[in-house]
């Protein structure tokens, strides 16, 4: 009933589902953008795939710096009062945001969202 | 006709027909018990498609000629009867590249009913997760590839192993299968 064979092929086609499963999950976040917004106005869109740091200096002299490292978007120095944005969690997903409020700084997660809501029958 | 000339059927190609015509009736049957009693996992697309079960026993009982013809006369039936034509033209793509599949697997005489069968129950899916994304104009519908390869997997050997035993106890089909 079974052959070798028919083992292997099983085997090899359920890794081939949970690898494709694994790369389909693992781009649904590097998938995203960051959107950062200084002083209510838009000051530009970034890419997730890339490592970089972004200082966002607002007009009476403050700044934020953001670093995207692996996907990960985080303020790692900032020179507001109350540090807030400095400890909040690293973001990645889409919707997730981060907000400086002395600074008037929203960093946020934008696209990812799934784009399947119904398949057909 | 080659491949099972040790079939005692094979001298009288009137009697092949008349299977296939048997056959092509059955396989429809066990499209309208998918349609009455869905046997469905949970997510949408998968079933057991109980129909590739005939359609399995046909390719290694008659030939891939055959199981073609029965194949194509359930899809066009139970899709006019069923699922109206957007029905057949997903059914076409997952049965024809579910067949092409097995009709090469078997040719290759490594892997037995069991094996063909997991390989046309992925190939079944990834056929209409085709058609899919061309409807929907997104290659984002490949997200349900993983779920869809797992469960042709898992189908796949449920049928395969219930047409080995079919295989087994029909007179004149060989032993090996």
């Amino acid at each position: 009933m079974f052959k070798k064979a028919d083992i292997i092929l099983a085997v090899v086609l359920i890794v081939l589902g949970l690898a494709a499963s694994y790369l389909i999950s693992f781009g649904d976040e590097l998938g995203s953008e960051l959107k950062i917004s200084s002083q209510g106005s838009l000051f530009g869109t970034y890419s997730l795939l890339e490592d970089q740091t972004i200082k966002v200096k607002t007009d009476d002299g403050h700044f934020n710096r953001v670093q995207i490292r692996d996907g990960q978007v985080s303020v790692d120095a900032a020179d507001c009062t109350g540090q807030d944005c400095v400890h909040s969690h690293a973001i990645s997903k889409g919707g997730e945001t981060i907000v400086c409020l002395p600074n008037k700084l929203v960093l946020e997660i934008t696209g990812g969202e799934k784009a399947y809501d119904s398949v057909s029958r | 006709m080659t491949q099972s000339r040790d079939n005692p059927l094979s001298a009288s190609t009137t009697r092949r027909i008349a299977i296939a015509g048997l056959m092509a009736s059955l396989a429809l049957i066990f499209s309208y018990i998918e349609v009455l009693i869905p046997f469905n996992f949970g997510v949408p697309g998968i079933k057991l498609g109980i129909a590739n079960l005939v359609i399995i026993i046909a390719l290694y009982y008659l030939n891939g000629k055959y199981a073609l013809a029965i194949n194509l006369v359930r899809i066009f039936i139970a899709g006019l009867l069923f699922s109206g034509v957007f029905g057949i033209i997903y059914s076409l793509a997952g049965c024809l590249l579910s067949l092409l599949t097995m009709v090469l697997l078997k040719r290759t005489g490594v892997f037995s009913v069991t094996g063909v069968s997991i390989a046309g129950g992925v190939m079944h899916n990834l056929g209409q997760i085709l058609i899919a994304a061309v409807v929907v104009g997104t290659i984002r519908v490949f997200v349900y590839f993983p779920v869809l390869v797992i469960s042709g997997v898992i189908t796949g050997a449920i049928i395969g192993i219930i047409a080995c035993l079919i295989l087994r106890r029909l007179p004149g089909s060989r032993a090996d299968v």
